[in-house]
C-alpha cells in the first residue's frame, strides 16, 4: 500500500493511498465545521439537497441515470460529527476501469459527478430550489421523529442530548426538529458558501494505482475552496458534572435501554486513544468481553450490550438493551463489571483483546472504503497520519497496567434510563 | 477428497475450487492476497424447514427452531463458549440463520487453520444442557421482542401472512415466545442429527491459504460415515396470495407499507428458478429500485423516505418480490405501484434501461469479490441456489428484452399482490 499526502492550500489536506489489489476507487471530500445545532441541520440538511441534483444533471433521476451509466457508482452525501465539528462529506465509490466491458472511461466519470456535485448545484436564481430544500426538510424531519421507532437508536441519540445538554457546541447527527425547520433555500445556499469559501477540508482518494485523474481533481476542487483555520474546538473540555445525572424517559415500547455516559479523563488530543480502544475491547467490545460474557451470558439481564468511545469527546457510553423489568439489575451489574475492571486485567484478557483489535484493524486493509476513511477521520481529527500497522503495533505496546488505569479515570457521569410507559 | 474442481474467469481473473469430501461436505475454496481469511460452513436447514422426514418418520418442529439451535452450537463440551475459543487466535466469529440455512463463521487474519478446527468442533459436535437451552430461551425471548416492534419488520411478515397460507416463510426467523417455548434440547439434539451430517453442510473458504492444509483438517475434524440427512416437507402453496389485504395498528412515526407479489417455483429446474430470478431482480431494481423514475419521483413528491426498497427472495419451495417502504399516503403509493406495472405491460420493457440495470447486477458482482469474506458469501449462495459465481456475467448476458419482458407479464399477476401497512396509532 502506497501512501502520499500534501496540503493543496491554506488547510486543504490531499491524500492518495493505492494497492493493486482493490477492484474500486473511493473519494471522499470531507468538509470541517463547527458543531452546534444549526450546523448539525444545515450539515445534513445540505448533504441531502445536493445529492439530490446538480446544474449538469438537474434531477434525483438524471442525476441517478448518469451513476448507472457509471456501472452503478455510489454517491453519497452525508454529515458526521468528528470530536466537536460538524463535518459534512462528500463520497463516490465506482468500479475500476479495467472492469469496464464498453469502454466507459468510469474514473472519470465518477470524480467529475463528485466535483460537479460540490461546486455547481441546480440553483434558482442563485440559491438552492425551494422545493428541493423543502422536500429534504421534509425527509430529515421524518427521519428524526422516525427514531423512536427503534428504541435501541432512540436512546442512543437521547443519552448524548442529556449528556451535553449544556454545552452549546455539541449536538446529535442532524441537530434537532426545530433547527431544521428554520432553514430555508437562502439561509441553506448561504450556509453552503460559507463551507466552500472558509471551511479545511480534507480529499482523500483511493484506487488500485496512481492515476492522473486524481490529483486533477483534487487540485481543480482545491482552486474553488477558501480553505481556512479550524472552527472546532476539538482539545476543549464538556461541561464537567458533579454527582451522577439522571434521566428517566418512557416510550411505548416493552424493550428498554440503559445508558452509563462516562468521561475517559484523557487528552483527545494526546493521540492515546490505543489504550482506551483496548480497554474497550475487553470490557465490552466482543462476544468475550466481560460485558457479554457476565451480563448477557451468564445473567441473561439483557439481549445486546456494548460501549462506544466517543474519542473526539473524551466520553464512553456503555449502553444495554433489556427488558423494562431488567434494567435496574442490568445497570448495577454494568457498574459492578467497571470497578472490576479497575483491579485487574489478566495477561489473557489483554493478549486476547489486543489480537482481537489489531485483527479487526489489519483486515480491514482490505476495504478500499475502509482505508479512506481511516485516514480520512485521522486527518480531520489533527492525529497524525499513522497507518493501520503502526497503530496496531501501539496497541501491542500497552500493558496491563495501563489498562487498569484508564479504567480508574473513567467517571461515571449519567445515566440514562428508557422504560416502557406506564398504562399505556 | 475427491478430485478439486478448478473454475476459472480469465475475463475478471478470477478463480475458486470445490470438491467434495470423504465425508459427504462440499468445499469450495477460493485462493487470494487479501490481508484476512474467511470461512463460513452452512447446513442446509432453516427457519422453513419445520417439518421433515428422517429415520423413517415425520417431524414437526416449533417455529424458531433453526435460530435457537443456532444459538446453542456455541455451547462447548465444557460448558464454556466457542467465543472464548475463537478469541484466544484473534478470529472474529458470528452466525445466522436464514429460511433456508444456518451459517457460522469466522474472520482471521493469522493462525486460520487453528480456528478452522474450532469451526469444525463446536457446529459438528453439539453440547447443550437443560439448564443452558433455558438461559438461552430467556436472551432469544428478549432478541424476539426488539423484531416484534419494528414496525418495519412486523409489517414485511403481516404481508408474508398474505402471501402464503402455511409455508412456514411466513413466521419470523426466530419464531415467536409461544413457539420458543416449546423448544427443547431434544427438539434441538434431533435437528443436529437429521440436518447437521456433512452430507447436508458446505463449507466455503478465501484467503490466501493452503488447500491441502484444509484438506488435512477436515480429514481430521469431519466423520467419514454419514447418517443420512432429512427429507424437508413444505406444504403446497396456492398460486395467489391468500389475503390482499393487511392492516396493522401499532406506534409507529410514520405508515409503513410492503407490496408483495407471491410466485410460483416449484415446478422449475434449478436452471430456470435462477434464471428467472436474476431477471426478476433486475427488473425490480430498473423499475422500482432506488435509481429508478419510479422511485424518484415519489421520493421527489414527498411521498415516500429514502428507505424504500425492492428485493426479490427465493428458494425451492418459494418466491416473492417485496416493495418495502415509509410514506404518509401509503395507499396512494399502491395504486401507484400497480398503475405502472399496467403500463410496463402495456408498453413493453425498452432495452436500453435493460442494459443499464445489467451493469448495475455486474458492477455489485465485481464488487462482492473485494474480500475474502464477500468473496466467500458470493460462492456459498451461488452454490446453494445452484450455479457457478463465476458464469455470472454470461448470465446477465442471457436476460434479453424479449425473455426479461415475458417473466414480468407473466410474474406481475393481479391475483398475486398482496398489500400490508403499518399504521400508527
Amino acid at each position: 500500500m502506497d501512501y502520499k499526502r500534501e496540503i493543496l492550500k491554506n488547510g486543504i489536506g490531499f491524500t492518495l493511498i493505492t494497492d493493486e489489489k482493490f477492484k474500486t476507487d473511493v473519494t471522499y471530500a470531507a468538509f470541517k465545521r463547527g458543531n452546534g445545532v444549526k450546523n448539525a441541520a444545515y450539515s445534513l440538511l445540505l448533504a441531502g439537497v445536493l445529492s439530490r441534483s446538480c446544474e449538469k444533471y438537474p434531477s434525483l433521476y438524471k442525476l441517478n441515470r448518469r451513476l448507472d451509466a457509471l456501472y452503478d457508482a455510489q454517491l453519497d452525501c452525508d454529515s458526521r460529527s468528528v470530536g466537536l465539528a460538524s463535518v459534512p462529506i462528500f463520497h463516490i465509490r465506482s468500479l475500476n476501469n479495467r472492469y469496464s466491458y464498453d469502454g466507459t472511461d468510469i474514473r472519470k466519470g465518477a470524480l467529475d459527478v463528485l466535483y460537479d456535485t460540490i461546486t455547481a448545484p441546480k440553483t434558482e436564481n442563485g440559491v438552492f430550489s425551494k422545493s428541493d430544500v423543502r422536500g429534504e426538510k421534509l425527509q430529515l424531519i421524518d427521519h428524526i421523529n422516525g427514531i423512536k421507532d427503534d428504541p435501541c437508536a432512540y436512546a442512543d441519540r437521547r443519552c448524548l442530548s442529556f449528556l451535553f445538554k449544556d454545552d452549546p457546541r455539541f449536538s446529535p447527527r442532524g441537530g434537532t426538529v426545530e433547527a431544521i425547520e428554520e432553514a430555508d433555500a437562502s439561509s441553506l445556499t448561504e450556509y453552503y458558501r460559507d463551507m466552500l469559501a472558509k471551511s479545511p477540508a480534507e480529499i482523500v482518494c483511493v484506487s488500485d494505482g496512481y492515476h492522473p485523474e486524481f490529483e486533477k481533481f483534487a487540485s481543480d476542487l482545491a482552486e474553488k475552496l477558501g480553505g481556512g483555520a479550524n472552527e472546532s474546538e476539538d482539545g476543549g473540555k464538556i461541561i464537567a458534572r458533579g454527582d451522577i445525572a439522571r434521566m428517566t424517559e418512557t416510550l411505548r415500547s416493552r424493550q428498554g435501554a440503559v445508558r452509563i455516559l462516562c468521561d475517559t479523563g484523557d487528552d483527545p488530543s494526546s493521540d492515546r486513544g490505543y489504550v482506551l480502544n483496548l480497554f474497550n475491547e475487553i470490557f465490552a467490545g466482543s462476544a468475550v468481553s466481560r460485558l457479554f460474557k457476565n451480563v448477557r451470558e451468564k445473567l441473561s439481564l439483557c439481549y445486546s450490550c456494548g460501549a462506544d468511545r466517543y474519542g473526539g469527546l473524551h466520553k464512553l457510553v456503555i449502553r444495554a438493551d433489556a427488558e423494562s423489568a431488567n434494567l435496574a439489575a442490568c445497570e448495577a451489574e454494568i457498574l459492578r463489571q467497571l470497578e472490576l475492571m479497575k483491579e485487574k486485567v489478566s495477561e489473557k484478557e489483554l493478549e486476547e483483546g489486543k489480537r482481537s483489535l489489531c485483527e479487526a484493524l489489519l483486515s480491514s486493509a482490505d476495504s478500499p472504503n475502509s482505508t479512506a476513511l481511516w485516514y480520512l477521520i485521522r486527518t480531520l481529527r489533527g492525529l497524525e497520519p499513522l497507518s493501520r500497522e503502526e497503530y496496531a503495533e501501539k496497541v501491542n505496546s500497552v500493558t496491563a497496567e495501563e489498562i487498569t488505569r484508564a479504567a480508574e479515570n473513567i467517571k461515571v457521569e449519567a445515566v440514562y434510563t428508557l422504560k416502557e410507559a406506564e398504562n399505556e | 477428497m475427491s478430485e478439486i474442481v478448478l473454475r476459472e474467469n480469465k475475463k475478471i481473473g478470477e478463480k475458486y475450487c470445490v470438491f467434495r469430501h470423504k465425508s459427504g461436505l462440499t468445499v469450495l475454496f477460493s485462493p487470494n492476497s487479501y490481508s484476512g481469511s474467511f470461512a463460513i460452513l452452512s447446513s442446509k436447514f432453516g427457519s422453513a424447514d419445520t417439518e421433515f422426514s428422517y429415520g423413517g418418520k415425520t417431524y414437526k418442529v416449533p417455529q424458531g427452531t433453526a435460530h435457537f439451535l443456532e444459538h446453542k452450537l456455541f455451547e462447548t463440551e465444557d460448558g464454556g463458549d466457542a467465543f472464548d475459543l475463537f478469541a484466544k487466535y484473534g478470529a472474529s466469529a458470528n452466525a445466522y440463520t436464514s429460511s433456508s440455512v444456518t451459517s457460522y463463521l469466522f474472520s482471521s487474519l493469522s493462525d486460520f487453520y487453528v480456528s478452522l478446527e474450532i469451526l469444525l468442533d463446536f457446529v459438528i459436535h453439539p453440547h447443550f444442557t437443560e439448564d443452558s437451552v433455558e438461559r438461552e430461551r430467556k436472551i432469544i425471548e428478549e432478541e424476539l421482542l426488539s423484531y416484534e416492534e419494528s414496525p418495519s419488520n412486523r409489517c414485511f411478515f403481516e404481508l408474508m401472512r398474505c402471501l402464503y397460507k402455511s409455508h412456514p416463510v411466513r413466521e419470523d426467523i426466530g419464531g415467536t415466545a409461544a413457539s420458543v417455548a416449546e423448544i427443547t434440547p431434544d427438539t434441538l439434539y434431533l435437528c443436529h442429527k437429521a440436518f447437521y451430517d456433512p452430507e447436508n453442510i458446505i463449507l466455503v473458504i478465501a484467503g490466501n491459504l493452503d488447500i491441502e492444509k484444509i484438506g488435512d483438517i477436515i480429514d481430521k475434524k469431519v466423520p467419514a460415515i454419514s447418517g443420512g440427512v432429512a427429507e424437508k416437507i413444505y406444504p403446497k402453496e396456492p398460486d395467489r396470495a391468500v389475503k390482499k389485504l393487511s392492516r396493522t395498528k401499532m406506534f409507529s412515526s410514520m405508515p409503513f407499507f410492503a407490496f408483495g407479489v407471491k410466485d410460483a417455483v416449484s415446478d422449475l429446474s434449478d436452471t430456470e428458478r435462477n434464471k428467472r430470478a436474476l431477471a426478476i431482480s433486475i427488473l425490480a431494481d430498473m423499475y422500482f429500485g432506488q435509481s429508478s423514475e419510479f422511485f424518484t419521483s415519489l421520493y421527489e413528491e414527498g411521498l415516500v423516505t429514502g428507505d424504500f426498497s425492492a428485493e426479490y427472495a427465493y428458494s425451492s419451495s418459494y418466491g416473492h418480490l417485496t416493495i418495502t417502504g415509509a410514506g404518509r399516503k401509503p395507499f396512494t403509493v399502491k395504486k401507484r405501484i400497480e398503475k405502472y406495472v399496467k403500463k410496463i405491460k402495456e408498453s413493453g420493457i425498452n432495452a436500453e434501461d435493460l442494459e443499464l440495470s445489467k451493469k448495475i447486477f455486474y458492477s455489485g458482482f465485481i464488487g462482492s469479490l473485494q474480500s475474502s469474506a464477500s468473496y466467500a458469501y458470493e460462492l456459498l449462495y451461488c452454490y446453494l441456489e445452484g450455479h457457478d459465481p463465476l458464469n455470472y456475467p454470461d448470465e446477465l448476458k442471457s436476460i434479453t428484452p424479449e425473455y426479461a419482458y415475458g417473466v414480468f407479464k407473466s410474474f406481475f399477476d393481479e391475483k398475486r399482490f398482496a398489500f400490508s401497512v403499518i399504521e400508527p396509532f
